[in-house]
């Protein structure tokens, strides 16, 4: 009984005290609204295209700079971060304002992969120069280099650690060997582990659960494309599977834990991670809307699928959106390579 | 060469005697008809008076000559050809004076026939020099001529103080530089196009690197040029592929001074040295050299994106020699002019300000040689000649940025011939051209696949006449031309055409033209070889403007005590299939058809004020060169400013010459998309030259300042330019 009353009154105090502290009728602390943002690279008219899922005619373009060949961004928040590639820079945008700073890069960096580690910091890899460079997003300063193996060209982000997908290519820009991971350590930025991969030119990468899934580009034009899945605990690569085809370059998981491959040569295909086997596989793949090409694949919230059409990188193409009955035709620039979809808090 | 039978430069009438403006159908009816009864025509028509002008030691024809019929009103003026034409002259013996600065002045006496047209050869001895003479004039924005057409003498060349042929173009209406740094590779742009699309010939040869098929403008030093006329619209009809945009003829020196040298110093490290000798009787004779060396240093500031902080220019130095040899003589009842040169030039090629390449070179060695010979008899005109280009150009990396090492080595050959004749007739057709041209062009090239074949045969045949649709002088005026030009690749036949319409009314002169023009890809377009992100289109079509249509005027007359000039020509030019090297998203770069619009105007005004020997000139050009895609075609075309422009002031109080020349250049769009543009931005250049007498000796000392502001922006982003630059030049010649 006595413990019945101490229960009533220290609830009674709490929210006597809640809502003291607010100054909501409900005398609850609201929960922040988002807004769903979709943000697509394009990489010839280097620029980003932004627009609220619901809204897709409400896109807004943002320059990122005069030069530059970039290929993956990185989005959080309000914010959009780009490695320029031969532009030894990297781009920040604010989605918001469309303003736009430059965090220059050590020369001849190269830079391509990029990944948030926390709201503050990304790690982009320096593919020419072997390393990641640290950069904090808010104060717009690069913090500091870290070597990793040869030809870093992706990185994701994960539980205080930093994976970063080494593609070991020469200087023709063809794989020398099989790939291999990177794993940095966010508190001590250095390197604590190093994943061999038995696929060639990892090029991106998706967690699912504790597993992640890395897609191996192969050799352009032999058609040796992969998935390896590495073990976010042992740090081995628990399984690699071939027949991924010609140059898979992104993946995505949608609500059914079920991986899209994009491909320029194919377009679309799906795995099946639970049973490791294809449910459309390159050879038979997902067409949307007739399109069998596909520079990057996204999956939002409501398990929509976006897939980026490149075109003829001269005039500005298209991002399908498709729900699975019907497509949607979503402007965007020339060249889009590469796609986010960012919850940006508004409340 | 009159063989094109286009409207030359200068050759409109100054004033006219009467106008009778009937149909023109009508007309050229009638004066078809009236043409084959040559004896009935006679009877009812004035005569006609033609003829060339020449320099009397070189033979090389002298344009801007004033010709008079004395005791009328009649006047014109001679072309860039050095021919003139005056319609509508009474029959019976007229004196015709001849009048031009530099020259002695001249008299004829010529009997005019009913109907009738006379042919009149004259030659001009050259009249020294005086210090009074020296003229200033602001190079940036050209003397006002045909439209459509600017022509460079060799006085404004040597007035210019420029290095190349890429100088002497900055600034004119419709014309853009694309450079790449003060002592990088130059290319030009005419009314918005790619600089591939610009026929270059050097003494009728074609130029252009067999890779890009561009021409690189700075490696022909001013040194080695007589002459530069630009003719803008598709000129196909008249030279062959690959002038779509325009032809930029340069004819090489064929008339040195006796003996004249020149030393020049200045920023970068600049160093450069040239003399010249001429001589002989029975055939004259002109020799020449020069050379030049930078060391290209300079601070420049990186790009924001990269910093801002300031670092220095590196491997960006450059040396250079030229030689030349001219001589001409009369033989086979002709004249014969025959030309050589030679030029060397190394170079480094520091590449972009964000990816330096300190180990890049560039190694060129050129030969040229030419053999011309035109002959009159009566009324008929003939004329031949070969011409024939060696290059050997060499582009190396050892340790690039990225990629790996090259070090590409590629020769190119051409050898060409043309014979073309004109006859002269009465009546309303008065006067019919045609010829035929052969060209072989063999290349061989690290660059290029293994399947690449070894060379090219083209042969074009072409025909023109032209045609006075009224008899006075001034009236309509049409000229056509239709020219079949054999592609030796392809094996495909084009055909191409001008007509254009002139009519002269006092102090206004209207034209309408209509021409096309073709270019098939280059051969590096067509074989280049696949390698690290590179790679060859096997269905790539060649480019082509099928409706090139213009239309333009122009007035002069005097305001008070000045003499003004106006200039306007609009255009309409699209590109079909225009081949654009492009990545796709792998960033794979290969070259595709793309269609682009093409429209815009140029506008030059000219301003004389003799008494305080003032002249203001200035030029605007509006170039919308946009993609056509559907549904959009707003874009401007990557590096194509929309607005461009230029404005002068030359002065020459006393033995003193000034000249400053302002230059204009619009907003840039890097990427296709009007995102990320690049701010347009003036630059402003100032010289200053007197000449006086020393013992027996002229001596010339001139400063020129380029960027007198210091303004250190750029036509093409991370290609950093060096600011304000001075250079110091001493030119001494006998008096």
């Amino acid at each position: 009984m006595t413990y019945v009353r101490l229960s009533l009154a220290l609830a009674l105090a709490l929210a006597l005290a809640l809502a003291a502290c607010d100054d909501s009728s409900t005398g609850l602390e609201p929960l922040p609204d988002f807004e769903k943002l979709v943000v697509v690279l394009n990489s010839i008219d280097l620029s980003l295209t932004v627009f609220p899922v619901d809204s897709p005619s409400e896109a807004r373009t943002i320059g990122l700079a005069a030069t530059g060949s970039p290929v993956t961004l990185a989005a959080r928040d309000s914010l959009a971060v780009v490695p320029m590639g031969f532009l030894a820079t990297t781009a920040i945008a604010d989605l918001v304002t469309g303003e736009v700073w430059t965090v220059p890069l050590p020369a001849g960096s190269g830079a391509t992969g990029v990944a948030f580690a926390n709201d503050s910091i990304v790690y982009v890899a320096n593919p020419n120069l072997n390393t990641v460079s640290r950069i904090n997003v808010f104060s717009k300063t690069h913090e500091r280099e870290i070597a990793v193996s040869v030809f870093p060209q992706a990185v994701i982000a994960h539980a205080g650690r930093v994976f970063v997908l080494n593609a070991e290519l020469d200087l023709s820009f063809r794989p020398a060997r099989q790939g291999n991971i990177s794993v940095i350590d966010i508190g001590s930025d250095s390197v604590v582990a190093n994943i061999l991969l038995t696929g060639f030119n990892p090029t991106a990468a998706a967690w699912r659960g504790e597993e992640l899934y890395v897609v191996n580009a192969g050799t352009f034009g032999q058609g040796d494309g992969s998935l390896s899945v590495v073990n976010q605990n042992t740090l081995l690569e628990t399984g690699h599977f071939p027949d991924f085809g010609e140059f898979p370059g992104g993946i995505a998981f949608d609500i059914h834990a079920d991986a899209y491959i994009s491909s320029f040569s194919y377009g679309l295909a799906l795995w099946d991670a639970s049973a490791d086997s294809f449910i459309a596989s390159p050879s038979n793949p997902i067409v949307v809307d007739g399109h069998t090409i596909s520079s990057a694949v996204a999956v939002d919230s409501d398990g929509r699928l976006y897939t980026l059409i490149p075109g003829d990188c001269i005039a500005p193409s298209v991002v399908l959106r498709t729900d699975g009955a019907s497509v949607e035709e979503i402007d965007v620039g020339v060249c889009p390579i590469d796609i986010e979809i960012v919850y940006r808090e508004i409340g | 060469m009159r063989a094109f039978l286009l409207p030359s430069a200068n050759h409109t009438p100054h004033r006219r005697n009467t106008i009778t403006v009937r149909p023109a159908g009508v007309v050229l009816t009638i004066c078809t008809l009236l043409a084959l009864t040559a004896d009935i025509v006679a009877a009812q028509y004035p005569g006609k008076l033609t003829g060339r002008v020449t320099d009397a030691i070189n033979r090389e024809p002298v344009e801007n000559v004033f010709v008079e019929v004395l005791g009328t009103d009649l006047t014109t003026l001679s072309d860039g050809r050095g021919e003139f034409r005056i319609r509508g002259l009474e029959p019976g013996r007229h004196a015709i004076r001849f009048t031009r600065l530099g020259y002695e002045p001249s008299s004829r006496e010529i009997d005019i026939r009913n109907g009738a047209t006379a042919w009149l050869a004259v030659r001009l001895g050259a009249r020294p020099v005086l210090l009074e003479e020296v003229r200033a004039e602001a190079k940036g924005a050209a003397r006002i001529e045909a439209p459509g057409t600017i022509s460079i003498t060799r006085d404004e060349i040597e007035g210019s103080g420029e290095h190349t042929a890429a100088g002497l173009l900055e600034g004119r209406a419709g014309l853009v530089v694309n450079s790449r740094g003060p002592l990088g590779p130059k290319t030009v742009s005419i009314r918005g196009s790619s600089s591939d699309q610009v026929l270059v010939l050097l003494d009728g040869a074609p130029l252009g690197n067999p890779i890009s098929g561009a021409v690189d403008l700075s490696t022909i030093p001013t040194s080695q040029i007589e002459s530069i006329t630009v003719l803008k619209g598709s000129q196909s009809a008249r030279f062959g592929p690959g002038a779509e945009a325009g032809a930029i003829l340069i004819d090489t020196r064929i008339n040195a001074t006796p003996l004249a040298a020149r030393l020049e110093t200045g920023s970068l490290g600049l160093w450069s040295v040239s003399a010249e000798t001429s001589g002989g009787a029975a055939f004259g004779w002109s020799a020449g050299g020069y050379a030049r060396t930078a060391d290209g240093l300079f601070e420049y500031s990186l790009p924001d994106e990269l910093g801002g902080e300031t670092a220095t220019r590196a491997n960006n130095d450059l040396s250079e020699g030229n030689l030349f040899l001219a001589a001409n003589t009369g033989a086979a009842g002709g004249d014969l002019r025959l030309r050589g040169g030679f030029n060397r030039l190394e170079r480094g090629l520091p590449g972009p300000s964000y990816l330096p390449t300190p180990g890049a070179r560039e190694e060129l060695t050129r030969w040229n040689g030419s053999a011309a010979w035109e002959s009159s008899k009566g009324r008929t005109r003939t004329s031949a000649g070969v011409h024939s280009v060696w290059q050997r150009a060499r582009f190396s990396d050892p340790s690039p940025p990225l990629g790996l090492p090259y070090d590409a080595l590629t020769e190119a050959f051409v050898l060409g011939g043309r014979i073309a004749t004109e006859v002269s007739l009465n009546g309303a057709l008065e006067s019919l051209s045609g010829g035929l041209e052969l060209r072989q062009q063999s290349y061989e090239s690290t660059e290029f696949a293994e399947t690449a074949p070894g060379g090219r045969f083209d042969a074009g045949v072409f025909v023109g006449g032209e045609i006075a649709v009224t008899e006075s002088q001034g009236g309509p005026h049409l000229v056509a031309a239709l020219r079949l030009d054999r592609d030796g690749l392809s094996r495909l036949w084009h055909a191409t055409h001008e007509l254009t319409l002139t009519i002269d009314a006092g102090p206004t002169a209207f034209h309408l033209r209509h021409a096309s023009s073709y270019r098939p890809p280059s051969f590096g377009d067509q074989f280049f070889r696949e390698g690290v992100m590179v790679e060859p289109n096997p269905n790539l079509r060649a480019e082509r403007v099928p409706s090139d249509l213009s239309i333009g005027g122009s007035v002069r007359g005097r305001l008070g005590a000045a003499i003004g000039r106006l200039a306007l020509d609009g255009y309409i030019a699209d590109v079909k299939d225009m081949i654009i090297w492009a990545p796709d998203f792998r960033f794979v770069w290969s070259p595709r058809n793309f269609d682009v619009k093409r429209r815009g105007l140029d506008a030059e005004a000219e301003l004389e004020l003799p008494e305080r020997n003032l002249t203001l000139r200035a030029a605007y050009s509006l170039a919308r060169v946009t993609y056509d895609r559907p549904g959009d075609d707003t874009v401007q075309v990557i590096y194509r400013p929309r607005h461009s422009g230029s404005a002068g002031i030359g002065w020459r109080p006393a033995a003193w010459e000034i000249a400053v020349d302002a230059r204009y250049i619009g907003t840039r769009y890097p990427v296709p998309a009007p995102l990320n543009a690049l701010d347009p931005y003036w630059t402003l250049d100032l010289r200053l030259r007197r000449s006086f007498a020393a013992g027996s000796w002229q001596l010339t000392p001139m400063i020129a300042v380029d960027r007198l502001f210091d303004n250190k922006d750029s036509m093409i982003f991370g290609y950093p330019e060096p600011g304000r630059t001075i250079r110091i030049e001493l030119a001494a010649r006998p008096r």
